[in-house]
């Protein structure tokens, strides 16, 4: 292959290649990266899973949560209430922080498990 | 923390609680007041801002000096956390004060003493805990912080007593003795940041929102403003809408949060 058909090829592949690769993140299943736990009660109130009660927290972290933190916009912004380092958004039971000296990103919400309804799963303050 | 505009301190036109019985409860002494001399309320002139016959909140020194005139400031004077301590831990855990020890503790933080370790009626018993170790298991982990925080804690458990009456307030998650993060918490990290529970009408030491039955508005109010007059709180959030000098927020249907300032 000459020179200039080697590179007609690669350039065919960026061309094609690097957006079908940005359609399959938007629409394929990407990992994540994040931890969990159980509770009952509220962020108030926590206490240990019961049977009658058992919800589970979920804190998400890395690229997702920061997309999200971009996503719900700047009128979903709150004031913080502790120590200032986080610039915090809030939409329904949906908590997302980042960082202002890092900029990493952070997600928090919790599914009550008895009614698959959204529940806060961190305190904001 | 900026100003949120609540006027500080006591009013002028400060009473008395009337005369307490052998069964009194703040609730049963708010309600009493209320019926018959208390004017319309509103923040600046709150008819719940009951003063009793004790020092004002200003004269109390927040460095941990001893103030004989008030308890409350004078509860944690003397205690030095394990850190600066050069006789170490003792076997137990506890400098025999009360006050557990840790060697992460952040300097000059102690612990909020536990109720549990007092007598009933002696200085630190006009609140009960409800702290928590990360995750919602019940213990005292989270319950350290400054000096100052613990004496505000301590002004106002003396503060809404009248003499060795009282009807105890919950005190729930302050900072863990490193002031390290969680998943449980965007906040208190500082020491500086207090969760307590609304008043009950019935006192019982459980849970309560302000949409409950059992939720004692009026107490609640003079929780409030007890804090508020120590002249050391920057914010408090909470989401009863008819509770004067607190700002809503989500997740503070049961509970207050204090936020000392820096």
């Amino acid at each position: 292959m000459s020179s200039s058909k080697w590179i007609a090829a690669m350039g065919a592949v960026v061309l094609i290649g690097f957006p079908l690769g940005l359609y399959a993140q938007h629409v394929g299943s990407v990992a994540f990266s994040g931890e969990y736990h159980f509770f009952s009660g509220t962020v108030g109130e926590k206490g240990p899973p019961t049977k009658k009660d058992v919800k589970v927290g979920l804190s998400l972290s890395g690229a997702l949560a920061l997309r999200m933190y971009q996503s719900m916009g700047s009128a979903a912004h709150i004031e913080s209430c502790g120590d200032g380092d986080d610039d915090l958004r809030l939409r329904g039971d949906l908590l997302c922080s980042r960082n202002k000296l890092t900029g990493k990103a952070e997600c928090d919400v919790g599914i009550d498990l008895h009614s698959g309804k959204s529940v806060l799963s961190i305190d904001p303050c | 923390m900026a100003d949120d505009g609540y006027k500080e301190g006591w009013p002028q036109d400060q009473a008395a609680l009337p005369d307490t019985s052998t069964n009194w409860t703040l609730s049963k002494a708010l309600r009493s007041y209320a019926d018959t001399v208390a004017p319309a309320f509103t923040p600046e002139n709150s008819s719940l801002n009951l003063v009793l016959d004790k020092p004002a909140m200003a004269d109390i020194d927040w460095t941990g000096e001893h103030d004989p005139a008030n308890t409350g400031a004078a509860i944690y004077t003397g205690l030095q956390p394990y850190a600066s301590d050069p006789r170490g831990p003792a076997q137990d855990g506890s400098d025999g004060s009360g006050a557990q020890l840790d060697a992460h503790a952040k300097p000059g933080w102690i612990q909020l003493s536990q109720p549990g370790t007092l007598e009933a009626g002696e200085d630190g018993s006009g609140y009960y805990t409800y702290g928590t170790t990360p995750g919602g298991r019940p213990g005292s982990a989270y319950q350290w912080g400054t000096l100052r925080t613990m004496q505000v804690i301590g002004a106002v458990a003396d503060r809404l007593a009248t003499g060795d009456q009282y009807t105890p307030f919950g005190v729930g998650n302050i900072s863990l003795s490193d002031g390290a993060a969680t998943g449980d918490h965007k906040g208190h990290r500082s020491g500086l940041e207090i969760d307590i529970r609304p008043a009950r009408t019935d006192g019982a030491q459980l849970p309560v929102t302000y949409k409950d039955p059992q939720y004692d508005r009026a107490a609640t109010q003079r929780l409030v403003d007890a804090f508020r007059g120590t002249g050391q709180v920057g914010a408090v959030y909470f989401n009863d809408p008819r509770i004067g000098g607190a700002t809503p927020l989500a997740g503070h249907d049961d509970h207050l949060h204090i936020q000392l300032k820096r």
